[in-house]
């Protein structure tokens, strides 16, 4: 998917060709959807059953936030996809084999019924059933978990105001008079709080044909020029994401290019482990090696407070559910540029196997700060709404470095607005612009025939747009 | 007493396999009424790695599928570096990668010469019987046999660095046990109520006992390894195979056990009863108890019949006729039944929750703490009951002209249901595949075999035997909400796919394939993805869903011998025929795709039409798909072969294509064994003194294949 995904979203550039196809990874996708939500179906039949149901709610209320989540990555993947009626076989049998497709607007509006449901009910009372140390997620955080369930209510609503704004509006109002996530709440997977996780596939899905470089689109937002020795740089995640060259220069690979050419293997591990420098020639600077390396240190990101901080700048500037506003807009924008520097900062800093290049120290200097925010790509102008808003997209597409399923998500439900290349515009055209979804898994089609027949009309393609786009 | 030796040196590089078996057998009279008959066989089994016969990653695959002809495999004399370790492929290159297919195949050297599986079965089996004659009408059998197998499989993966701590090493154990105790009474009689009936009746009872149990470990000390497990523990000892050199405290992947433990009981009785030798009825009964099967249908009988009817004999006016000489008609009926693998009859939970672990095996804890999720694959609903059987025969043999022309004749049907099948899910129901117990299938078909004898002389005989059969296999039914079982795929939904529906017979090849409109394949321009109205590219278009594009079953199989003999020269023949019936050839798909087979040599060669590349040069490699566009009008687009072949017959593209244009005719004849055989006549032998009769005989085997490969599609 990587090999994809980001020069969809243009924050990297595959250089060479693209070995795997585009959906390659969709069966993984869906089967490990469906089978956590078949657990999930398990536990609702479980707590629907006991005998206090009641006393179950904030059990509950963690669960519907998680399938919640996962649901809305799945539909964002796959557009209209089987939900309601989906992953009830191993309690129903047979009449659950072969299920319905549903329309990701009602997908989307069931989405925030239960994230409403699970941001109410979360409590902390002690009749409550405690899953005690199996809640390896938040750790029986409550307050956090409200935090995040609410958040992430904030971003569905927000992804679908364009479809359907009364419906959106009524949550995000409401999503924004209660806790969000804040600064240093970053929500992942985070090795070091989860006892022996390991990202095992993270090397392999870099260094699997998967020949990612800097791109000029991200390069430009975070250099004033092109100057190889990286003089330009202004935003010190330039440094975090991506490095020199083989020659230790700083040399994007201009955005969709035809044919690019690109030697060198600069993920490979083995001999950069021995030394940091043999990038085996490459002509062009790679993502960091320590993204690919590091297992057991750098998260898998799911909500950063950045991204929530981004999503509130949306709200305001835009008048989403509130009145526009363009001084709280501003405000909530700078707090999430600060957020997303402290937050990879603060990654590149104590990731134990980043050697060279580390930061100094942890904390976020004013002057790291200041750079970037009064940089005229990022300043927010609380005088020109629009030109502001594409910058809170450029900033969350930043911050979405490590989720650009996000990025894609963002890029779609905003029609491009996205950071994207004026240059090699009709190459992107051709192989990346119109790819909008993935098709469906072969066993849709080979057992669930009759279902998948309504939905696709036969024809399964990836340019048929999702709800979500205009 | 004997010993056989069987030395193979395989075609496929690095593997081999040798085999040693001795055979023992005796019988002793150990009194007039007692005696024993004790057969004892050990077989020795060795094997250096099991051949690669296609796998992804593979030897075969990579010279077979993906590399040109002239591929010159200098890799081998490179893979190794002089101190022992492992090159790296990517790097020596000068572009950085390993060239072929984008950097796939780059460590397949090492693991072809370097990787090695070494595996090595005892097996002693052993009977031991007892027969003793109480009465003259009573006899009680005894059998006690026993199988024991030993199998150790070990990989030695060479250390890949030149300290020798990188290495892999498993070790992989399995121990099999079956143990059969068997006793038996005959009680028989001939003349019976006045001397036209004779009778025998068996009473029987068994327990066989199956046991299995295996464990394996690996100690793997490799870093970033492609084949096997990745570790970051590397070894302490250079190249040492065993299992605890490791530096990590501990096996960093624990050893995996298996087992698989059945028992079956029986009592069985077999009554047999004929009349004047000319009317035989047999009737037989079973009753298993397996504990494979939920305690309340452990239990379960089935019963047999059979009756024979020699109508020659019984009928006066047949007697003596001059062109019949032998006719029996049979008829019967069969039950069986079986139970399953042992360990499905109840519900267990997944202990695995990650399902993409990549290094050392599936975790079953997350976060410090145990975990469980609901397996996958669904169990059967309910309590499993046995598998059952009924077949139903009839038959008719015959003997004409002295028995010069034979003809036998059967016709079956074959019934199995409550069978236990399991099918595919659509993921999204939450499942990847359900077993059911309600599977009902059958078999319908004939078999005959007719014998004749055109020459008999003293000096001259001719014998010749032909025989065939017919079958046809249909699924009945399947289960609640399982509407296919499917039975094989290549490549997908976009490759071909046999499956079958409750009602219909096996055999149906699925795939997309070409639409039409008058009689004309329909044909679509590719354009430009920037430019809209430029024409790169042609393609067919395919049906909006998998289609019948084949049949798979033969219509007749069966094979013709013969035997010529001339005083003492003879000379016979074997062969095997099969006619009707489809297959899809991946391999002629894919060596068009791949421009491997002759006939892409055409346009390649300049024999196209002029086609004019993006920079401008042209050559004659262009060519019209044959069709037309979908309002009807003809299709004149010149593009380039490669959408003739790549983008007509690839795999993995992720686009539909017709795949009726590789379904071959699946007719064939082959000439099995040829024997020139020339007995030494006794003259010549008496002066040996020893030899009583010698024939010298010249065999050849799987001489001559005959096929018509014609495309259907």
């Amino acid at each position: 998917m990587n090999s994809w995904i980001y020069p969809i979203t243009q924050q990297g550039v595959v250089a060479g060709s693209n070995s795997y196809n585009f959906d390659g990874a969709r069966g993984s996708l869906w089967t490990t959807y469906y089978q956590a939500l078949a657990n999930y179906r398990l536990i609702q039949s479980r707590i629907e059953t006991s005998a206090t149901p009641a006393n179950m709610n904030n059990l509950y209320a963690m669960l519907k936030t998680l399938i919640a989540y996962k649901t809305f990555k799945t539909t964002n993947n796959f557009g209209n996809i089987p939900y309601s009626k989906a992953g009830y076989a191993p309690i129903n049998g047979a009449v659950a084999y072969n299920v319905p497709y549903d329309k990701q607007e009602d997908i989307y509006s069931s989405l925030l019924t239960d994230l409403k449901w699970a941001v109410d009910n979360f409590s902390t009372d002690a009749t409550q059933y405690s899953p005690g140390s199996y809640d390896t997620f938040l750790k029986g955080d409550i307050a956090k978990w409200i935090k995040f369930a609410n958040s992430l209510r904030l971003y569905v609503a927000i992804t679908m105001y364009n479809k359907n704004s009364s419906l959106a509006g009524t949550h995000i109002a409401e999503a924004l008079s209660k806790p969000l996530l804040t600064d240093g709440e970053d929500i992942g997977l985070w090795p070091t709080a989860i006892t022996g996780l390991e990202f095992q596939w993270r090397q392999w899905s870099f260094t699997q044909d998967c020949n990612l470089r800097m791109g000029s689109t991200m390069w430009n937002l975070f250099s004033d020029n092109n100057d190889t020795d990286g003089s330009g740089i202004f935003d010190i995640r330039a440094k975090i994401f991506f490095e020199t060259n083989g020659a230790n220069n700083w040399v994007a690979i201009p955005q969709n290019q035809a044919t690019i050419t690109e030697t060198g293997s600069p993920y490979n591990i083995a001999n950069r482990d021995v030394n940091w420098s043999n990038k085996g020639n490459s002509n062009y600077s790679a993502f960091n090696f320590y993204f690919v390396k590091d297992v057991k240190y750098i998260p898998e990101l799911i909500l950063t407070a950045a991204q929530v901080y981004f999503l509130k700048a949306e709200a305001y500037n835009r008048g989403l559910g509130v009145t526009a506003n363009q001084a709280t807009a501003k405000a909530a924008y700078d707090a999430g540029v600060t957020a997303s520097l402290t937050m990879w900062k603060k990654i590149a800093f104590n990731t134990p196997s980043w050697v060279v290049n580390k930061p100094a120290q942890e904390a976020l200097t004013a002057v790291e700060l200041n750079q970037v925010l009064t940089n005229t790509k990022v300043a927010y102008n609380t005088g020109d709404a629009s030109s502001s808003l594409l910058k809170i997209y450029a900033q969350t597409w930043i911050d979405q470095y490590r989720q650009p399923y996000d990025a894609w998500t963002l890029l779609r439900r905003t029609g491009g607005k996205t950071p994207m290349s004026s240059i090699g515009t009709g190459n992107y055209t051709g192989k990346y612009g119109t790819l909008y979804k993935f098709k469906y898994p072969d066993e849709e089609q080979s057992f669930n025939n009759a279902n998948w027949k309504t939905e696709t009309d036969g024809s399964d393609v990836t340019n048929k747009k999702i709800w979500i786009q205009p | 007493m004997a010993y056989t030796r069987l030395d193979n040196t395989a075609i496929i590089k690095n593997t081999n396999y040798s085999q040693n078996n001795f055979n023992l057998g005796s019988n002793i009279n150990i009194s007039k009424k007692l005696k024993s008959e004790i057969t004892a066989s050990y077989n020795n089994y060795y094997r250096r790695n099991s051949p690669d016969l296609g796998q992804d990653f593979g030897w075969s695959t990579f010279t077979t599928y993906n590399m040109s002809r002239d591929y010159k495999p200098i890799e081998f004399d490179i893979y190794k570096k002089d101190d022992g370790s492992k090159a790296d492929l990517a790097g020596l290159s000068a572009i950085g990668a390993y060239p072929y297919q984008n950097n796939y195949n780059n460590h397949l050297f090492w693991h072809l010469m370097e990787q090695n599986q070494f595996m090595t079965r005892n097996q002693l089996l052993s009977t031991v019987k007892l027969t003793a004659e109480l009465t003259p009408w009573f006899n009680l059998t005894g059998r006690a046999s026993i199988v024991n197998a030993n199998t150790t499989v070990e990989s030695r993966y060479t250390p890949v660095d030149v300290a020798g701590l990188q290495g892999q090493y498993g070790i992989e154990t399995v121990k099999n046990q079956d143990m059969n105790l068997e006793g038996f009474g005959i009680f028989h009689k001939d003349e019976l109520f006045g001397g036209n009936f004779s009778g025998s009746l068996m009473l029987g009872a068994s327990s066989l006992k199956s046991r299995m149990y295996g464990n394996s470990a690996w100690n793997s000390g490799e870093k970033d390894a492609t084949y096997g497990q990745s570790s970051i523990y590397p070894w302490i000892i250079p190249n040492k195979y065993y299992l605890a050199n490791t530096s990590y405290n501990g096996l960093f992947s624990l050893p995996v056990e298996t087992w698989a433990n059945y028992n079956i009981n029986s009592v069985y009785g077999i009554m047999d009863l004929s009349y004047k030798n000319y009317l035989f009825l047999q009737v037989t009964g079973r009753n298993d108890w397996s504990s494979t099967l939920p305690i309340q249908n452990a239990s379960y009988f089935y019963p047999s019949t059979s009756l024979s009817f020699v109508f020659t004999d019984a009928i006066q006016g047949l007697k003596n006729s001059n062109w019949l000489n032998y006719g029996k008609l049979k008829l019967s009926y069969a039950g069986s039944a079986n139970g399953t693998d042992p360990y499905l009859a109840y519900y267990t939970y997944s202990p695995f929750v990650i399902s993409n672990y990549l290094n050392a095996q599936a975790p079953s804890t997350f976060g410090g703490v145990p975990v469980r999720s609901y397996k996958a694959s669904l169990p059967p609903a309910d309590a499993l009951k046995p598998q059952r059987n009924t077949s139903q025969e009839i038959g008719l043999e015959l003997g004409f002209l002295q028995n010069r022309l034979g003809l036998e004749f059967t016709y079956y049907a074959t019934k199995s249901r409550d069978q236990i099948l399991s099918s595919s899910l659509a993921g999204s129901s939450g499942a990847t595949s359900v077993t059911f117990n309600t599977g009902e299938l059958s078999n319908k078909g004939f078999e005959f075999i007719i014998r004749a004898t055109p020459v008999r002389t003293q000096d001259f005989n001719w014998n010749i035997v032909v025989n065939g059969a017919h079958n046809k296999n249909k699924v009945i039914a399947l289960a609640d909400g399982i509407d296919v079982y499917p039975l094989q795929d290549l490549w997908g939904n976009n490759g071909v796919r046999m499956y079958v529906k409750a009602g219909e017979d096996y055999g149906t090849i699925y795939g997309y394939d070409y639409t039409y409109k008058n009689g004309q394949k329909i044909v679509a321009p590719i354009y430009d993805k920037t430019d809209p109205t430029k024409v790169v590219g042609s393609r067919y278009v395919t049906t909006p869903d998998l289609v019948p594009i084949g049949n798979a079953m033969p219509k007749l199989t069966g094979g013709i011998s013969n035997s010529f003999r001339y005083k003492r020269v003879s000379l016979s023949f074997l062969t095997d025929f099969r006619i009707g019936g489809q297959i899809y050839s991946a391999d002629y798909a894919a060596s068009m795709a791949n421009g491997t087979a002759p006939e892409t040599l055409l346009e390649r060669d300049g024999g196209g039409l002029s086609y004019t590349y993006p920079d401008g040069s042209t050559a004659n490699h262009g060519i019209v798909f044959d069709g037309v566009y979908a309002d009807g009008t003809p299709n004149k687009d010149v593009v380039h072969y490669l959408y003739k072949y790549a983008g007509q017959y690839g795999a993995w593209s992720g686009v539909p294509m017709p795949r009726s244009n590789a379904i071959f005719n699946n007719s064939w004849g082959k000439l099995r064994e040829l024997t020139l055989t020339y007995s030494v006549p006794g003259k010549i032998l008496e002066g040996t003194g020893f030899i009583q009769g010698l024939d010298v005989s010249l065999i050849g085997r799987n001489l001559f294949t005959y096929s018509r490969p014609c495309l259907i599609g």
